[in-house]
């Protein structure tokens, strides 16, 4: 059975069950299935047929989720993409060869427009002469253009039909993210609720925590370190939560353990995924630690000096703009390297953040989290920086509630290593900024 | 600024330096101290993290920016880094450069 079909049978045992609560309003089951059946006359109508790659800009909301499944359903290649990605959106129709694109609008309808951008790409293809559904999601590349990634949803789908926990979730990651994504139809599967908040801030995210008793908060270390620093979690009553899981980026080992503090009962859990690969199922081996399993079914991972690589029978295609990654094999280099612990793994960082200090490596992530104890500060980035004598140095951007003149920062930070880091990972050059995005929210908040 | 005022800050900044490296004698610092070559009296990190806290004060305190590590400082056949006092030399060099007015060379100036 096509996952549509296994999807919309689910729909039909509970239609009185909450499936999004979007602006403070219930959508049950039984009405995103109506909305669907609207989108796919409307769809239809306006000449979408199977195979068309079909790009959806909208955010979380009941039609653009209802639009989804209607275009899963026609098997087209989905292209979701956020308004916050609207910068892009035009080199990102050519890239994606959009037949339409539909715009859902804040009253939550939208229009399908026609355009003409098929070139034949040979993945797209590929999907087309297998009468298979897709999906493209631009991943986020650390240096240079962005990468489409291409997917055939059958395969990628097929795991959440294994029942699993049902829970009332946020969904915090965007609509065109992987995570977003997979926290969308891991909750439809198991009949939970998706939780869409105003924004991303954290006055917002804790408003629709306490308002509709969300269970489960995906989210990422930086977004808990700015919960956490906001003291929202005294100002609202957040009782509900049961599960926070993080992903994304290293979480500092300080952010976990205050996150431990401030939310007893909680689990925490660490997650970890790729646009190329889905996000495989993991397990942390405590609320408390950096350490976890990763795999499932459909994953194989491999350490190989220190780097992690993973075999998915679910992974992309290919990219639609750049050479495939794979090996003969099927192996994918995620970049990430990693410590393997007996049967547990703990990721160090990206290779390519990997400070380089006349030849010997520094992970930022260690630093900032060594950093980021002291007084005073409020956030810490630790870069790269290009250096005729070393190759490279290690500099440290610091976020201060009070203002204090760089060097001696930079004193204070180096007083503040010594003993705890080896002296070629101390930041030799420190930036002090006292107002960031951060701040602002948090005074926002405290007011 | 003065090459004298100059010479002192950074002899100060060199002793605070010879500290934080644990040096025994960080008295030892003047003018003539090697910071390059096989007697440089810091190491390579703490000779890096100098430079750049030079670099960050005279920014700071004087309102002179300068980068001190640079291909051209690199490339001299008499090293910046030799020592102190050399350093202070380079410094008011290529400060002064910075300074004149755009356009304006010491070989166009006249014509």
């Amino acid at each position: 059975m096509e996952h549509i079909e296994w999807q919309l049978n689910r729909f039909r045992e509970a239609p009185g069950r909450p499936a999004i609560i979007w602006r403070d309003r219930e959508y049950s089951y039984g009405e995103v299935h109506e909305r669907y059946r609207d989108w796919l006359g409307r769809l239809r109508a306006a000449g979408v047929r199977g195979g068309d790659s079909v790009a959806v800009l909208s955010d979380f909301s009941p039609g653009a989720v209802s639009c989804l499944l209607a275009l899963l359903k026609l098997r087209c290649v989905l292209v979701p993409l956020s308004r916050e990605a609207r910068d892009q959106h035009r080199e990102f129709f050519a890239i994606a060869e959009l037949d339409h694109r539909v715009e859902i609008g804040e009253d939550d309808r939208g229009d399908v427009i026609r355009m003409r951008n098929r070139r034949g790409h040979p993945l797209l293809q590929q999907l087309r002469a297998a009468d298979k559904a897709g999906l493209v999601l631009f991943s986020s590349g650390s240096t240079g253009q962005p990468k489409a990634v291409l997917h055939s949803l059958p395969e990628l789908l097929n795991k959440f039909r294994t029942p699993r926990h049902c829970y009332r979730t946020l969904v915090f990651l965007l609509f065109d993210h992987i995570g977003g994504f997979n926290t969308l139809f891991y909750t439809l599967a198991n009949l939970g609720c998706v939780v869409v908040a105003d924004d991303r801030g954290v006055a917002s995210v804790c408003v629709v925590i306490e308002k509709h008793r969300v269970e489960l908060l995906p989210t990422s270390p930086s977004f808990l370190n700015l919960l956490l620093l906001s003291g929202a979690a005294d100002s609202y009553n957040l009782s509900s939560l049961a599960l926070i899981t993080y992903g994304t980026e290293v979480m500092p080992e300080r952010t976990l353990k205050m996150a431990n503090e401030a939310f007893p009962g909680v689990r925490f859990l660490q997650t970890y995924g790729l646009s190329e690969l889905g996000i495989l199922r993991s397990k942390s081996e405590s609320d408390h630690s950096l350490r976890m399993k990763i795999g499932g079914e459909d994953y194989e991972t491999r350490v190989v000096e220190g780097r992690l690589f993973i075999r998915a029978r679910s992974s992309m295609l290919g990219y639609l703009n750049a050479p495939s990654p794979f090996d003969d094999e099927g192996w994918f280099d995620t970049g990430d390297s990693v410590v393997q612990e007996g049967d547990y793994l703990r990721i160090l960082g990206r290779e390519s953040d990997i400070v380089n200090v006349g030849g010997q490596k520094v992970y930022p992530a260690e630093v900032e989290q060594v950093i980021a104890e002291m007084d005073g500060v409020i956030d810490v980035a630790v870069k790269g920086e290009a250096h005729l004598l070393l190759g490279q140095v290690v500099t440290a951007t610091v976020q201060m509630a009070d203002p204090i003149p760089a060097v001696r920062m930079r004193k204070r930070i180096a007083a503040h290593c010594k003993g705890r880091l080896q002296k070629f990972m101390v930041p030799v050059k420190v930036g002090v900024v006292a107002e960031g995005q951060v701040n602002r929210r948090f005074k926002k908040i405290r007011r | 600024m003065m090459k004298q005022d100059l010479v002192m800050m950074m002899v100060g900044m060199l002793t605070q330096a010879l500290e934080d490296e644990g040096s025994t004698e960080p008295g030892l610092a003047g003018p003539d101290s090697p910071l390059l070559g096989v007697d440089a009296v810091l190491t390579s990190m703490g000779l890096v993290t100098l430079i750049t806290d030079v670099e960050s004060v005279l920014e700071e305190e004087h309102n002179i920016e300068v980068t001190l590590v640079s291909e051209d400082a690199f490339s001299r056949r008499k090293s910046p880094f030799r020592t102190v006092e050399a350093l202070a030399d380079y410094i008011l060099e290529i400060s002064e450069a910075a300074n004149r007015p755009a356009g304006v060379t010491a070989d166009s100036a006249g014509s």
